[in-house]
């Protein structure tokens, strides 16, 4: 009986020795200052995030428009004309592979985008600090991912205008 | 058939048969609330809740979503000729300036400066 009672308060010991440890080594991320500023400033954070999803939820709905009316009503239209003309177009006809991929690939970072602004909302930046700002810091990093697949998907479009200019030179259209 | 017959009959109906119809409304309600939670998982699962500008607080995304509908579509069939090839230039030009007039998605809107609470300052 008392070995058992032994075990269990050795177990008891390690888990709060843990506990305690990672407790410490996630508080030492946060400067003692950015806490403090974090709790002060809470509300007015909250504000701002949540502003945030509300522009960016139109953002997204407005410019998800246009990329996709760009591929549907102006990139595959063409590509069927150049088909049904037995013209070269191949290279178009990639480059509009590669923007419908960018494309879906564009939705999915907004995706977790989306989410992971959402988790920090719903985060308290008064009593949980910690996994707030962790949260912050994930949020942060997907926007800049999203950034980046938005600028990817400008690139294409840039590079579909060129390789336009190609095709029209070498068909008769005028610049 | 008399009233005494039928409640003879209705005392030889086992538990179930004498309820039958708030098993018929029980049942009703279960499958209804099952098809309600699935509906509501698939609407969060595939990322439709997220576009959903229909939810409270998202009156002015909702406006300014309504004003950019409408673009005009080159058309999928015809001799692609200079006419053509200059019709789409221009649709495609007008298209491409309004994508890079927004750099959207940018800046660091999320930094810690702009939420205002850089230490380092």
């Amino acid at each position: 009986m008392n070995r058992v009672v032994t075990f269990l308060a050795v177990c008891a010991a390690l888990l709060t020795t843990a506990a305690a440890t990672q407790a410490a080594f996630a508080q030492s991320t946060l400067s003692g200052d950015k806490t403090d500023l974090i709790r002060h400033n809470c509300s007015t954070i909250q504000t701002t995030l949540q502003q945030l999803r509300v522009s960016d939820a139109g953002l997204r709905t407005d410019r998800g428009q246009l990329y996709e009316n760009i591929s549907t009503r102006l990139m595959t239209p063409l590509n069927i004309r150049i088909a049904s003309d037995r013209l070269d177009g191949l290279e178009l006809g990639s480059i509009a592979l590669k923007y419908n991929n960018q494309l879906e690939l564009y939705r999915e970072k907004y995706r977790e985008y989306e989410r992971a602004l959402t988790r920090t909302i719903q985060a308290s930046c008064s009593s949980e600090i910690e996994a707030f700002y962790e949260r912050l810091s994930t949020a942060r990093d997907l926007r800049g991912e999203l950034h980046e697949a938005t600028n990817e998907l400008i690139d294409l479009l840039k590079e579909y205008r060129a390789e336009f200019e190609d095709f029209a030179s070498k068909n008769g259209g005028d610049k | 058939m008399s009233e005494e017959e039928l409640v003879i009959e209705a005392k030889r109906l086992g538990h179930w048969q004498q309820h039958k119809f708030m098993v018929l409304v029980g049942l009703a309600i279960a499958v209804a609330l099952v098809l309600t939670s699935i509906s509501l998982w698939l609407y969060n699962s595939s990322g439709a809740s997220q576009l959903d500008l229909s939810r409270p607080g998202y009156e002015q995304a909702r406006e300014q979503a309504a004003q950019t509908n409408g673009l005009t579509s080159f058309p999928s069939s015809g001799a692609l000729d200079s006419e053509a090839l200059n019709e789409f230039r221009r649709l495609f030009d007008e298209r491409l300036e309004e994508a890079t007039a927004i750099d959207a998605f940018s800046g660091d809107v999320l930094s810690d400066k702009a939420l205002g609470i850089d230490d380092s300052e």
